[in-house]
């Protein structure tokens, strides 16, 4: 009896101690995107037993993208120029109860993923500093990318929630949701959920079949279209 | 209505989709032309990627066509041999066309070079048309009739493997319909339209195919070509998004309709300055982007 409850103090202890800094939800684990998808909102929410300041990270699957810069060649503007980033989120958006920079040191947020710039230094191609400002900036007009984190909402003292919104264009695959619990610059707790954005549907058939059998849907499609000028055919006779 | 696009990866109004099939249909039922000049770039303007927006109008075309060669054959105004002649040369032209296209895009220039392809062949083809409709308005003041003899033609007499087309009433070369096909092929595959505009004229004065034979024709040729490209581009890029040729082509029909309607009404010299004022306003957009300086710089490609 004894030696059974040293067994799972350490876990209960673990557990408590776990739960009692803080502890984080999303509001669903799956978005489907349809056929009819417009984008979508996710809210974390969450309990803090700790005082202390809070950043919250959403970040997407890992993808691989090519910036490319247009210059002008005999007076028409063209690419001239690209770098390749590897592995960089497909997503990334991030709330904070204060200023990132205020909240703990440059290093400390770099270690713990809470900054873009640590991801866009895996690249390859053109030595032009403007690259990653520009990825960073196209990506946040797709609404992909937070340059200022949005705010978190106190339900109570302890009660956090705070809302993210994934745009149409979001990329299927797992997104994790990370919550970083800082006192006077060091992170006391830190708690992660994944949930997935999977294609669901018409949309996500087609797609599959487009890539798994890609000459029968080829095939498939040429065969709607003749349908679809024969059809054409003959309301064209009728008029 | 927000659609999302399996293939684009993107969400679109399913009505402004609609609309650009209905207006693309109008104007090839209004002229009796493919319309591809038209979708193709309003495709890229709207952000769907090239590879995607070429592989949807292939089959857009298919149906297109394939209305068009139903109520020529019925009244027999294809020439089979001769369109097939021309299939010959076009699967190779797409070949060709489908390498170009994946070297171009693999330098990052599809793009630009889709935009000056259009801009020099729909500048080329508007003030040609302008020439030809003041050339025609002089001509037929002074009683004269244009004759179809030209080099070209000539030079293609003198070509070996001469065939006659009995349907056409043509003896010619059998490298003329092949190397005409061919150059549709490589306009279907790399630019996304049948190119109507070039293969036409080229028909009437290098081939001398009289003008009632040439639209069934090269229908028909464009109907397999347009086919095979886009089973040929799903299956290297699988760039084919159903739902969006869905809605372009159920757009387009509704459009082919009403434009019939408006060719009763909108005809001659009208209708053909028109056309040529669409050309060439095609081309000055198309243009616009390669000359002024673009809003950014910067471009952003995501690998699958």
């Amino acid at each position: 009896m004894r030696a059974r409850f040293f067994l799972i103090l350490p876990f209960v202890l673990f557990i408590s101690s776990h739960a009692q800094a803080m502890a984080i939800d999303v509001s669903s684990d799956i978005i489907k995107v349809t056929t009819g998808f417009n984008g979508a909102a996710i809210t974390v929410f969450g309990n803090q037993e700790k005082e202390g300041q809070l950043v919250i990270v959403v970040e997407g699957p890992p993808t691989n993208v090519t910036v490319r810069k247009k210059g002008q060649v005999m007076g028409l503007w063209t690419n001239t120029g690209s770098r390749r980033f590897v592995g960089i989120p497909a997503f990334y958006e991030m709330a904070a109860s204060g200023p990132v920079d205020q909240i703990a040191p440059e290093d400390t947020l770099r270690t713990n993923r809470i900054s873009l710039t640590g991801f866009l230094s895996s690249s390859s191609g053109d030595n032009d500093a403007d690259y990653a400002p520009a990825l960073v900036r196209i990506q946040n007009s797709h609404a992909l990318y937070t340059l200022k984190p949005v705010g978190i909402t106190y339900v109570s003292p302890q009660l956090f929630k705070a809302t993210f919104d994934l745009p149409p264009i979001v990329r299927p695959g797992a997104y994790m949701v990370s919550a970083y619990l800082f006192q006077n610059g060091a992170m006391v707790d830190k708690g992660q959920v994944p949930f997935e954005v999977v294609p669901e549907g018409l949309s996500a058939d087609l797609r599959r079949f487009a890539t798994h059998s890609s000459l029968l849907y080829g095939v498939a499609g040429v065969l709607m279209a003749l349908v679809a000028g024969w059809l054409a055919n003959v309301l064209l006779k009728r008029d | 209505m927000p659609v999302y696009l399996p293939i684009a990866e993107m969400t679109v109004n399913a009505f402004g989709i609609i609309s650009l099939g209905m207006i693309v249909g109008f104007f090839s039922g209004l002229f009796g032309v493919g319309g591809g000049f038209l979708s193709m770039p309003f495709l890229m303007f709207v952000g769907i990627p090239p590879i995607v927006a070429v592989t949807t109008q292939n089959c857009q075309i298919v149906a297109s066509s394939a209305a068009g060669v139903i109520s020529q054959w019925k009244r027999r105004r294809i020439d089979v041999p001769m369109a097939l002649h021309m299939l010959a040369g076009g699967a190779g032209g797409i070949l060709v066309g489908i390498g170009i296209f994946s070297l171009l895009k693999l330098l990052g220039q599809i793009d630009f070079a889709i935009a000056a392809i259009y801009t020099l062949l729909l500048a080329s083809i508007g003030f040609s048309m302008l020439y030809g409709i003041a050339r025609g308005f002089i001509a037929r003041r002074q009683g004269k009739v244009n004759a179809g003899e030209n080099k070209i033609f000539n030079w293609l007499k003198t070509l070996p493997h001469q065939n006659h087309y009995t349907a056409a009433d043509v003896t010619i070369s059998i490298f003329g319909p092949m190397g005409i096909g061919f150059l549709s092929g490589l306009m279907i595959s790399i630019l996304g339209a049948g190119g109507g505009f070039l293969i036409v004229p080229a028909m009437i004065y290098f081939l001398g195919v009289p003008a009632l034979m040439v639209t069934g024709t090269s229908m028909l040729q464009l109907l397999f070509l347009s086919a095979l490209s886009c089973i040929l581009h799903s299956l290297t890029s699988q760039s084919m998004d159903l739902v969006l040729a869905m809605l372009l082509i159920a757009g387009s029909v509704v459009g082919t309709i009403i434009g019939l309607r408006a060719s009763k009404y909108i005809k001659g010299l009208p209708a053909h300055l028109l056309l040529a004022a669409l050309v060439l306003a095609v081309a000055a957009r198309m243009g616009y982007d390669l000359l002024v300086a673009p809003h950014d710089l910067f471009s952003l490609v995501v690998e699958d």
